[in-house]
């Protein structure tokens, strides 16, 4: 069992979590390989969150299983804690307590605490040790949180929405921190983000979360490389119509009908010529941003 | 070398790009250094696997080589190989222009012409 | 454990200094009745007056034991740090024997300084405050009631997300079985003393069981 968690340091099998009659999670099946980096998107209440609580031991899941760096959780929920780095949706860190009081706090509970690391981070961030948590800014909070959950070195970071709400220089400044870090280090991360450019940077490969589904689970690129946007033009306004196989979602407006097909491949084009009445096809790449749209706007629409 | 995180083009492939027309343009000149992996992930902010994996690729054209224990050099015959590399960029830009300019229905005189006119303002802006 | 206690200090660092100023406050209240007193103060005075202070400062522990116990759970969940310990590497029967030391010893040692207030009172003039029996039934039973007090707090904020909530439905459990007792008692003629035991028996048990339940069910349940 090891071994496969050697490969694969967060793993979940078939994790469903229901809250009453609502199913924030159903049957996720998810792994993720040592020292990639997987971006976890998804619209609010998709069920990442959920998610994300269950693999760092603080919600138990309904049913399924749950490996961290090779621990089952939330059995051995005490064991795993020195192997996440997790930082969560909103900082929780003791609003009374001072910088410098909660990365001492910190460092009592963190056998493998690395001082060198916490000390590079404080001046990278130019935190205030004196500071109280409650009068930080929203950035320095946020890079307080990170810095508390990373200079034990653990294995798996989890981020849940890090950078949701702060401003584009401070999230350049706190995604170096995670680079400085990781990138020497060969960690596994999980972050979650609605900043689909982030996602773009860092990302090795995404999961899109739709209703507590993972609809979708690629590497970044190759999922750029496959999904494509068939733009064809119509003969008659808003006529029939008919979508090759592979179609996430299509749309028409007037003449002009958008196709957005994932593994692309030329049949897919052969297919709209040839079923349909058509004066001018063409073939564009698409963003991550319209790639994730479209999954979910495809996904909205089958229901 | 700036990325585009948002563009439908892959950041290896735009850290590719940019490394290829910094070495065509001289920035690195044949034997210099180019940044580490490390070094260029956390200046470009992006993964560190991302930028492995152009640096893999620039390596297959021939543009860089590694060097035990000092990193990643570039190739001495690295100036044809990225004009080469350039070369095919600035073809697929071309292809791309041509085919949007026919599927509008412009003839190819028409498109000669834009692009005389378009190289005229690009030197003459440069000379400013 | 030390980081603990003293998170756990701090935490209730408001109730503690609540706790405090009511104290003063009813003591100096008792001293300002003495100023501008309308007859020459004799010894007895003071002493009764001191004496009513300390009992009221008994009952008001009783109270602050609640307030601890109900503060045990939510008032870290209130904070959203519950989750921020949750994760620190130490063991949920840590976090929640730091959390039991400091919601007992707190409520305790003022409990005990107005026991030993009005031990000491008691003492300088026996005779004055009645039979010493009487007065060891109020003690304790208000001792009971602090004790069923705390736990009723203590296990209701394991799972309710309010202090103030598990408090009042605390109090409520506490005040509304104490009544029945009574009826029970006037209606049927059972005798003070059986009553007592039953008093006695009803709050400490239901405080322990409460206090256990609590425990138990912080250790089983995976949730901060």
């Amino acid at each position: 069992m090891s071994e496969t968690a050697g490969d694969s340091p967060i793993r979940l099998e078939h994790v469903t979590r229901r809250f009453g009659k609502m199913l924030a999670v159903n049957d996720l099946t998810l792994s993720i390989p040592r020292a990639t980096t997987f971006g976890f998107i998804g619209l609010n209440g998709a069920g990442k969150t959920t998610a994300i609580r269950m693999m760092v031991g603080l919600l138990a899941p309904s049913s399924g299983s749950i490996h961290v760096d090779g621990i089952e959780v939330p059995r051995d929920r005490d064991r795993v804690k020195t192997h996440i780095g997790y930082v969560p949706d909103r900082p929780n860190v003791y609003p009374w307590m001072r910088v410098e009081e909660a990365i001492s706090f910190v460092r009592s509970f963190q056998p493998k605490w690395n001082q060198a690391r916490c000390d590079e981070l404080m001046k990278m961030f130019e935190l205030d040790p004196r500071k109280r948590a409650k009068h930080l800014s929203k950035g320095q909070a946020a890079k307080l949180s990170m810095l508390l959950a990373i200079c034990h070195d653990p294995a798996v970071l989890i981020f849940d929405e890090p950078t949701s709400g702060l401003d584009p220089l401070v999230r350049e400044e706190f995604l170096e921190g995670v680079l400085s870090v990781t990138s020497e280090r060969q960690q596994t991360v999980l972050f979650s983000s609605h900043t689909l450019s982030d996602v773009q940077r860092l990302a090795d490969n995404i999961g899109i979360m739709h209703e507590g589904k993972l609809l979708l689970h690629a590497p970044v690129d190759e999922l750029l490389d496959r999904t494509k946007r068939i733009r064809a033009v119509l003969e008659e306004e808003n006529g029939k119509h008919e979508a090759p196989p592979g179609m996430v979602f299509q749309r028409v407006r007037g003449r002009e009908w958008m196709i957005t097909v994932e593994n692309f491949r030329q049949e897919q084009i052969e297919f709209v010529r040839s079923r349909n009445r058509i004066s001018h096809l063409d073939v564009q790449d698409m963003s991550l941003d319209d790639v994730f749209k479209d999954f979910v706007r495809g996904q909205k629409e089958a229901v | 070398m700036q990325i585009e995180p948002l563009s439908p083009v892959p950041i290896f492939k735009q850290i590719a790009d940019g490394v290829r027309s910094a070495v065509a343009a001289g920035v690195y000149r044949p034997g210099d250094l180019i940044p580490s992996v490390r070094a260029q992930a956390l200046q470009l902010v992006v993964n560190p696997n991302t930028v492995q994996r152009a640096y893999e690729e620039l390596e297959r054209e021939g543009l860089i080589i590694s060097k035990k224990g000092t990193g990643m050099i570039v190739s001495p015959d690295s100036k044809l190989t990225a004009k080469n590399g350039v070369t095919e960029n600035v073809r697929s830009g071309f292809s791309q222009a041509i085919s949007a300019g026919r599927s509008a229905g412009l003839s190819r005189v028409a498109i000669d012409k834009l692009y005389r006119e378009v190289w005229n303002d690009n030197t003459a802006g440069r000379s400013k | 454990m030390i980081a603990l206690l003293k998170k756990d200090w701090r935490v209730y660092q408001v109730a503690t200094i609540g706790c405090i100023l009511i104290v003063l406050t009813i003591h100096i209240i008792a001293a300002i009745t003495f100023v501008d007193y309308d007859r020459p103060i004799q010894q007895s005075d003071v002493l009764e007056t001191f004496f009513t202070a300390g009992l009221i400062g008994l009952l008001v522990s009783a109270g602050f034991a609640g307030i601890y116990g109900g503060g045990a759970f939510s008032l870290e969940r209130r904070e959203r740090s519950a989750d921020f310990l949750a994760v620190m590497p130490t063991t949920r029967g840590r976090i929640i024997t730091s959390k039991a030391i400091v919601s007992i010893l707190c409520p305790l040692v003022i409990w005990l300084f107005h026991l030993c207030e009005i031990s000491f009172i008691f003492s300088l003039d026996p005779a004055r405050f009645g039979n010493k029996g009487d007065y060891w039934i109020v003690v304790t039973i208000i001792f009971g009631a602090s004790v069923m007090f705390f736990g009723l707090a203590w296990l209701l904020s394991t799972f309710l997300s309010s202090a103030a909530i598990s408090f009042g439905i605390a109090i409520v459990i506490l005040l509304g079985s104490l009544t029945l007792i009574e009826t029970a008692r006037q209606r049927h003629s059972i005798s003070d003393l059986t009553a007592q035991q039953i008093d006695y028996a009803w709050t400490f048990g239901m405080g322990t069981i409460c206090f256990i339940a609590g425990v138990i069910y912080y250790l089983r349940r995976v949730e901060p």
